[in-house]
């Protein structure tokens, strides 16, 4: 598989060396200081990322791999989306900004903050991060007077979206995502913490699907329940209390349910998704998501597998 | 402060008489732990607006109280309303001493068209105000309407599990410096008013929690939606009330939906504990209590928006 056009996340714990040999040329990382790790842990950092694995935090390292990766004509963008910011995070970012503007070929940028700041600099290299949430061609008019040089597409996007979008603004570079890993929520709009494995209620979205209970809506004619005189106070209780509704859908529930193996690695999905994105010139990064690094080995394994539509990112 | 009603689809509006009266006597001995959680947040919440009713300079029946209505769906682009629905709702309203505003949620590229009647729609009827919810719509609306930023655009983590537990990889320090970072928002930089000042937006929506809002009181000047009783932990296109009706689809309903949710709700395994829910697409806690500060509800240009039900 040729991995020139994809885009990975790199951190401390990558063998860089390998990535390169096998034919990586576009990166992205986040960096979190060591003194803004002992006031606010990793949870909470500069960039999307929770834990310190998934992130640099030695200077040497990082400008070890970035030497690396110049050398090999690499590319490689430093990653300021924090999906939320304030005047605290915000400082956090300028340090971080400043530390290493000279160094890449772009910074990743998911907030409005660091959005307005790095363009009153004028700087020229902002990447727009899925995190902004385009999921239509408007979204993507917005923000087109920053001039930024790439626009990094939506993970829970349809292809026919995405085409699109993408055929309206061929003039725009655009990533979009080989696969979630894992993701399944709309990231955009999802505001729950990550990272603290201690809670052993996991991500929400994996909690979600595992421990929902069906129940009857509320129903907004209730107050006729209240006031009807010819119910029994126990009737009137029995058809305001929770019903469960779980027996009405018993038959979906079970282990391969698509919704609890979602965005899983299906080869064949993954090779009929780059032919589609092979089309539109303007895909300039096919993004494999930080923690999806891991999978790339399976992504060379020689054999091959049906299309199965749950294990799949698109709906091909 | 003003009192508005925010209301996600037209039977609310047909049974507002109802919802704005508590009927406490009626209510009050049927609360178990049996009873649905939804009639519960409703009759906690109109409780704690009757009890603060002070932050409106406004005794009176809440009916006569509330300045107007906030409609739409503001979750799902699947619940968008008929431009019927949505003149039938404006009825409710039609008169000088309300003020009728219509709520988009976040809108994809599939669900476009439908959002532009519905906007045609909106100036046939004269509305001026308009909440968006993604970049998308604000670049639609903005130049037609007077725009108000939504519960999307205040964005920040808003925590399922932490506040039931704590965790053991964060010393208390680190937590309570966590807990300062997450009721910081981005429009406590000037840069930023600036900015949306700059395209005539204002007002910004901001969930009942207690976040720094001493913004609100620097130039340039922004007005507060304080949205109440649900702050809004996650609503994605994967819906899992969708998904558990039907394994052949995508994991998210993509142009259409058959909008189960207007019939099903979701709690899940520890909702009692950790006080999450699902409706629509949306996981949520509710934040009964209303502690808002003397310079929120003091400025007559700030509005509590109550989803009632």
């Amino acid at each position: 598989m040729n991995f020139s056009k994809c885009i990975i996340g790199i951190s401390q714990q990558n063998d860089i060396d390998e990535l390169l040999r096998l034919g990586f040329r576009q990166f992205y990382f986040g960096y979190i200081d060591k003194r803004y790790i002992e006031s606010y842990a990793t949870q909470i950092s500069p960039n999307r990322r929770y834990r310190l694995k998934e992130q640099y935090s030695s200077i040497e390292k990082i400008t070890q791999d970035i030497t690396k990766i110049q050398q090999h004509g690499g590319t490689l963008y430093l990653a300021l989306n924090a999906f939320f910011t304030n005047g605290i995070i915000l400082e956090e970012i300028k340090r971080n900004f400043t530390l290493f503007a000279d160094k890449v070929d772009g910074m990743i940028v998911a907030n409005m903050p660091t959005l307005l700041y790095l363009h009153s600099l004028g700087y020229d290299k902002i990447v727009l991060s899925n995190l902004f949430g385009f999921y239509s061609k408007a979204a993507v008019a917005f923000f087109l007077q920053f001039s930024p040089v790439k626009i990094i597409l939506p993970r829970d996007i349809t292809i026919e979206e995405l085409e699109s979008i993408v055929s309206h603004y061929k003039e725009v570079q655009f990533e979009a995502f080989l696969f979630g890993d894992n993701c399944r929520f709309s990231e955009a709009f999802c505001f729950s913490e990550h990272g603290y494995d201690s809670l052993e209620f996991g991500s929400l979205c994996g909690y979600a699907i595992n421990s929902k209970k069906s129940i009857e809506k509320a129903d907004v004619h209730f107050k006729h329940t209240l006031k009807n005189p010819k119910l029994t106070q126990e009737q009137k209780a029995a058809q305001l209390k929770t019903i469960s509704t779980n027996e009405n859908y018993q038959t979906f529930d079970k282990e391969d349910n698509p919704y609890k193996i979602f965005h899983k690695l299906n080869k064949t999905a993954i090779l009929k998704t780059i032919e589609i994105f092979q089309k539109h010139p303007n895909i300039v990064s096919y993004k494999i998501p930080s923690r999806g690094r891991e999978f790339v080995k399976f992504l060379l394994h020689d054999e091959s597998e049906p299309y199965n539509y749950k294990e799949s990112q698109y709906d091909l | 402060m003003k009192l508005y009603i925010k209301a996600n689809d037209i039977h609310t509006l047909k049974n507002l008489d109802e919802l704005l009266q508590a009927h406490a006597s009626r209510f009050e001995p049927l609360i178990s732990p049996a009873m649905h959680p939804k009639y519960k947040h409703y009759y906690y919440a109109i409780k704690e607006i009757q009890n603060n009713q002070h932050y409106f300079y406004d005794e009176r029946e809440l009916k006569k109280v509330i300045k107007g209505v906030y409609f739409g769906n503001s979750y799902c682009e699947h619940l968008l309303p008929s431009p019927l629905d949505i003149a039938k709702a404006y009825s409710y309203f039609n008169d000088t001493h309300h003020n009728f505003v219509f709520v988009f949620p976040p809108i994809g590229e599939h669900k476009m068209k439908e959002a532009k009647e519905i906007l045609e729609e909106l100036k046939r009827l004269e509305v001026k105000e308009v909440v968006v919810n993604d970049f998308g719509m604000l670049q639609l609306v903005k130049e037609d309407f007077k725009v108000i930023l939504g519960v999307n655009f205040t964005k920040t983590i808003k925590n399922a599990f932490l506040d039931a537990k704590e965790p053991l990889e964060v010393s208390s320090k680190q937590l309570a410096n966590q807990k300062k970072l997450t009721t910081h928002l981005e429009f406590e930089i000037d840069f930023v008013r600036e900015f949306y000042k700059s395209m005539g937006v204002s007002r910004v929506s901001i969930e009942n929690k207690p976040y720094d809002m001493s913004f609100l009181n620097k130039k340039p000047l922004f007005y507060a939606d304080i949205y109440y009783p649900n702050s809004t932990i996650s609503h994605s296109r994967a819906c899992d009330i969708a998904g558990i009706y039907n394994d052949k689809q995508t994991y998210f309903p993509a142009k259409t939906c058959q909008k189960h949710c207007t019939k099903t709700s979701l709690e899940f395994e520890h909702s009692k504990v950790l006080s999450l829910y699902q409706e629509y697409n949306t996981i949520y806690k509710p934040h009964l209590r209303l502690e808002l500060p003397e310079s929120v509800y003091k400025n007559k240009r700030n509005r509590l928006v109550w989803e009632v039900f």
